[in-house]
């Protein structure tokens, strides 16, 4: 992790941010297996913080039309999560929270370490670039076939629920504070987890960071949220030299075209996770947070 | 010979102006490229359909034993979320989360009697801990639970019924004396012993799993199995006089 950024040569603030988010959300969710301490129990699917339920909001919704029933204290648990990306960015569960995202984060080092070790300088390797728009047909297809079936179709094949399961409730018994200590050892340790490795080795081989781009129905979900989102991306132009550094870092670089091509003034797209990697790389300062209410350009 | 004239402006000069420009005729050009909606739905459509298909025949492959409260299993799969908070509530660790092997159930939680069984907690813990309701919080009495039902599979196993001494399932039972009961008659080989049978009481039985647990056997004789797979079902044309309480 390089902790400046060479062109700004500013500290990447947002980058230390982000992986003390993603590490503490782990972190959080093994509190309890591994100390016994029960503030926070429950993995990534739904969960219990200090008496709060929340839960995934795109697993609910599938329960919903899997099940035909409304659940309200479900229903409110992933009421209260949506609120809370309405506040901060929608994709800001990508970017802060996923514990797969990390996973997928670290397939995408590998790649660039191996990159910048085996090849000629300027080559960037194989890089398959499909649409954005491929996740929004997965999401809907999700959502069909769970009405279909009524089965909850994305928590089958989810690496997100898989690398949650493989953490959270491999790692130790479910409840070290029982009288057997057996552990329930079966949930990620198993196939499963070849879903997992199998996504970041293709990942590392072909295209970077490709299932949370172009394939994830959660990540889908939450950039329809995000659309809405107060907390946005802004570009002043006063300073901004068009030196298009920050796009170069942006994981989804589009995002940044028309703010950049001075159409809007804020970062509008759901696919920005608000990992603040332009703001830390912009030479200028001219890129911030910035409070953007869901009709502002 | 005419010798062209070198232009004086070089187009490639990199200023603001130009950047700009550049970055516009991009945005113009990503505006003008469609999204090919067609081979998308088509793709989908397809895919879909596959999907309901594997998931159809994955259905119903194989009865786990869910924590109490859970469920009918259809209904139990349209709304399980996963979560595992069922099992860290649970005091003896008996309940685990399925595996992928276990296809659609991946992630809900199961238990496996012969493991760790289920010990009937008086305040059931896992329903309070479920955010989904699919251990139904209406089950507030264990005596309600309905997880299974407890059958002797094997009764030429069963060492009760060869004649010796054993009621271990019938101590081991959370509802001692209402779920199994010990029924008694003469050993017809020796004339002069009894043979304890234990007898599951339908009625009773919430299919915890502690008498599949404590069986003495290398294979149990006595199983929980599920509600569809131990119970049959008298035509309703039947009306039997003799039939008491």
């Amino acid at each position: 992790m390089i902790l400046r950024d060479p062109v700004s040569e500013k500290f990447r603030k947002w980058l230390v941010i982000r992986r003390a988010a993603q590490i503490s959300v782990v972190g959080m969710f093994l509190l309890f297996p591994l100390t016994g301490v029960a503030w926070i129990q429950g993995n990534i699917g739904a969960a219990n913080l200090f008496g709060l339920s929340v839960a995934d909001p795109l697993s609910v919704l599938e329960s919903i039309v899997a099940s035909r029933r409304v659940y309200v204290p479900a229903l409110i648990a992933a009421g209260i999560v949506i609120v809370f990306y309405l506040a901060v960015g929608g994709r800001a569960y990508c970017g802060y929270v996923c514990p797969a995202g990390l996973f997928f984060e670290a397939s995408s080092a590998v790649r660039n370490a191996v990159l910048k070790a085996f090849s000629r300088p300027k080559r960037t390797g194989w890089n398959v670039e499909l649409s954005p728009h491929l996740k929004y047909y997965l999401l809907i297809g999700v959502l069909a076939v769970s009405a279909v079936t009524g089965v909850m179709t994305f928590e089958i094949f989810s690496p997100i629920g898989i690398a949650t399961r493989a953490i959270v409730n491999d790692f130790a018994p479910a409840n070290p504070n029982a009288q057997n200590l057996e552990r329930v050892a079966v949930a990620g340790a198993s196939v499963g987890l070849l879903v997992l490795v199998g996504i970041a080795l293709f990942e590392a081989a072909f295209s970077k960071q490709a299932w949370c781009r172009f394939v994830c129905p959660l990540g889908a979900f939450y950039s329809i949220v995000g659309r809405l989102s107060l907390l946005r991306v802004r570009i002043d132009h006063t300073d901004c030299a068009l030196c298009l550094n920050c796009q170069s870092d942006c994981p989804a670089k589009y995002v940044l075209d028309r703010p950049l091509a001075k159409e809007q003034e804020f970062v509008t797209m759901g696919d920005c996770t608000n990992c603040g990697s332009c703001i830390d790389s912009c030479p200028s300062a001219s890129l911030k947070f910035a409070l953007r209410l869901p009709w502002q350009k | 010979m005419v010798r062209l004239k070198q232009t004086v402006e070089r187009p490639d000069e990199d200023t603001y102006e130009r950047r700009l420009e550049r970055v516009q005729e991009h945005v113009a050009a990503m505006s003008r490229r469609r999204f090919l909606a067609i081979p998308g739905i088509l793709g989908s459509v397809i895919g879909g359909a596959f999907a309901v298909f594997e998931i159809e025949l994955l259905k119903g492959k194989k009865f786990h034993l869910r924590p109490p409260g859970a469920l009918a299993e259809e209904k139990f799969l349209a709304t399980c979320l996963r979560c595992g908070q069922c099992a860290q509530a649970c005091p003896y660790n008996s309940v685990r989360l399925a595996a992928a092997e276990e296809g659609i159930a991946i992630g809900t939680p199961y238990i496996e009697a012969r493991r760790i069984p289920c010990y009937l907690c008086e305040d059931l813990p896992c329903i309070k801990a479920c955010p989904s309701g699919s251990l139904s919080k209406e089950i507030t009495d264990r005596g309600n639970v309905k997880m299974g039902l407890a059958v002797i599979v094997d009764r030429q196993a069963c060492i009760a019924l060869q004649g010796l001494r054993c009621e271990v399932c019938y101590r081991a039972c959370p509802l001692l004396g209402k779920a199994i009961a010990l029924e008694f008659r003469p050993h017809e080989v020796t004339g002069k012993h009894a043979i304890f049978e234990p007898v599951v009481n339908f009625d009773a039985c919430v299919g915890c799993g502690l008498c599949e647990h404590a069986c003495i056997l290398e294979t149990p004789a006595i199983k929980v199995l599920s509600l569809a797979d131990a119970k049959g079902l008298m035509g309703r044309h039947y009306r039997i006089g003799t039939k008491t309480g």
